[in-house]
């Protein structure tokens, strides 16, 4: 496991909550790890041959495999484990910020009166989506939106440390490993391409936003999302680890810049808490903000492309019934992708979904791009 | 059972007492038990990662206080013997759910009486 990066706005975990920590983190990747190799062999050895004796036939998809699995009594205890891992992990992060949350707040509000690198505009009129705000995503109580008290920090806070335990430490000392791999990517497929002006879609407590900053030092970063409190502890954030970005809080549906105002649009991890329509949406808002030329790549879980079984798909789908995750099964192996991109004014032939290697080089996340017609 | 008065002086007391005694506990509760069990479970690492912390520095130093004892950072040797710790504890905790994994060619719960039958002749 990789230790954190302590920056000025990271709530710090004192002993008993490193030592509860190290021990959710070995409980989930048992879960994730030998028991559940134990569902795939209690799958094989006894739920499918049980469905053949049935039905003649093994299960055809995810659901079939999901209405036999749900009977069994290893299936139901592994699910139900994953679920209070889950539960207990968020309860614990959420207690450490809140006992330090006075003090995030007094620092938010010192980064904020004299910010050094970037900015931060905020809506309070905005609209939150109900496709990100009708269930607590990831069952954390409150959300991405839950507001404690006057310049709140508390939900961006909470996801900053929450990240590296529910990441198993595995996505780097400042929770950035999507950002890392996303700049890696433009690296290798466009290694001459030299945006000037980009943009971070759902950008959160903006782990993700950063790299890009790093890797094009001279374009001008901005990012958006629709959560005040993610977005204040964002600025904060960035301010305290020196990177210059103009947080704003917008939906990325439909944002307030003017068309034709970006070289690159990027998301991390935002299609799988979306609705199909606010996808749509977002490619239709990419292309009208991209310069010709310009390029939107997005990220996420590599599932949709790694999970090819009936089975796995199945196991694949567990967060949307039992961790929240409304959207996760629907995006994952529902959504035809062309589409959005296509629907949007991309060429089909400029659209490419495909997988990309993570810094560590261990595993990989789902990438999607698509160019805008039209020289850079 | 009462025993017999030759054996034993007394009678062994009454384990329940006279009474209705509620079931207030359904199917979703095991739920909420296995939560209160592991969070349980989570403070159990934490006070024997203190305590691990209390005999190092007793041994570092004799003359530690609270602060040291928060503050303490174990070495990467005692990391890894706490994280050793750790998977045998989870291995020790979880030990159940080893025992729902079939064996390869196990025979099925409806088709045990059979298989019984199988090895017994």
């Amino acid at each position: 496991m990789q230790h954190l990066n302590l920056h000025p706005m990271l709530a710090r975990q004192d002993s008993e909550e490193k030592s509860r920590h190290a021990f959710l983190i070995d409980f989930k990747n048992m879960l994730s790890g030998e028991f559940s190799e134990g569902a795939r062999k209690v799958y094989e050895r006894r739920v499918e041959p049980a469905f053949k004796k049935t039905h003649k036939r093994s299960p055809e998809n995810r659901h079939e495999v999901a209405r036999a699995m749900r009977e069994d009594p290893y299936y139901q205890m592994w699910s139900a484990m994953g679920r209070v891992q889950q539960e207990i992990y968020v309860d614990s992060t959420a207690a450490c910020v809140e006992r330090q949350l006075p003090g995030l707040v007094e620092k938010y509000r010192d980064y904020a009166a004299a910010p050094k690198y970037g900015t931060l505009r905020l809506d309070p009129d905005l609209e939150i989506p109900r496709y990100v705000e009708a269930v607590d995503i990831h069952c954390v109580p409150g959300g991405y939106f839950v507001e404690l008290g006057p310049d709140d920090v508390y939900a961006g806070a909470r996801y900053d440390i929450g990240s590296f335990i529910f990441g198993r430490g595995q996505r780097g000392p400042l929770n950035d490993s999507r950002g890392l791999t996303g700049v890696n990517f433009l690296q290798d497929h466009f290694p001459d391409f030299a945006p000037a002006k980009i943009l971070d879609l759902g950008c959160a407590s903006g782990m993700n936003t950063l790299p890009y900053v790093d890797h094009y030092p001279d374009a001008e970063v901005h990012a958006i999302d629709v959560s005040a409190p993610c977005l204040r502890y964002a600025h904060a954030r960035a301010e305290a680890l020196g990177r210059a970005v103009h947080f704003s809080q917008q939906n990325a549906e439909r944002t307030d810049f003017p068309d034709e105002s970006f070289d690159l649009i990027v998301s991390h991890i935002l299609f799988h808490e979306s609705s199909r329509r606010a996808i749509h949406n977002y490619l239709a808002e990419c292309y009208r903000l991209l310069k010709p030329g310009g390029i939107t790549l997005h990220l996420d879980v590599p599932r949709r492309l790694t999970c090819k079984t009936p089975y796995e798909q199945f196991m694949a789908d567990w967060d949307t019934f039992n961790n929240n995750e409304p959207f996760w099964g629907t995006f994952l192996f529902d959504m035809d992708m062309l589409r959005p991109a296509t629907d949007a004014g991309f060429p089909a032939e400029s659209v490419v979904e495909t997988l990309a290697k993570t810094p560590t080089g261990k595993s990989s996340y789902w990438a999607y791009y698509a160019i805008k017609p039209g020289a850079q | 059972m009462t025993r017999p008065k030759d054996e034993q002086q007394f009678s062994p007391r009454p384990r329940a007492p006279k009474g209705y005694r509620p079931a207030n506990l359904g199917p979703a509760h095991i739920e909420h038990v296995l939560s209160i069990t592991m969070t349980l479970a989570a403070e159990v690492v934490a006070l024997r990662e203190k305590l691990d912390s209390v005999i190092r520095l007793n041994t570092e130093k004799p003359s530690f206080t609270a602060a040291d004892v928060e503050a303490y950072e174990a070495s990467p040797a005692a990391a890894a013997e706490r994280a050793a710790w750790r998977q045998a504890y989870l291995s020790r905790l979880l030990r159940i759910l080893y025992e729902e994994i079939p064996e390869e060619n196990a025979p099925i719960r409806d088709q045990y009486s059979a298989f019984v039958e199988e090895i017994a002749n």
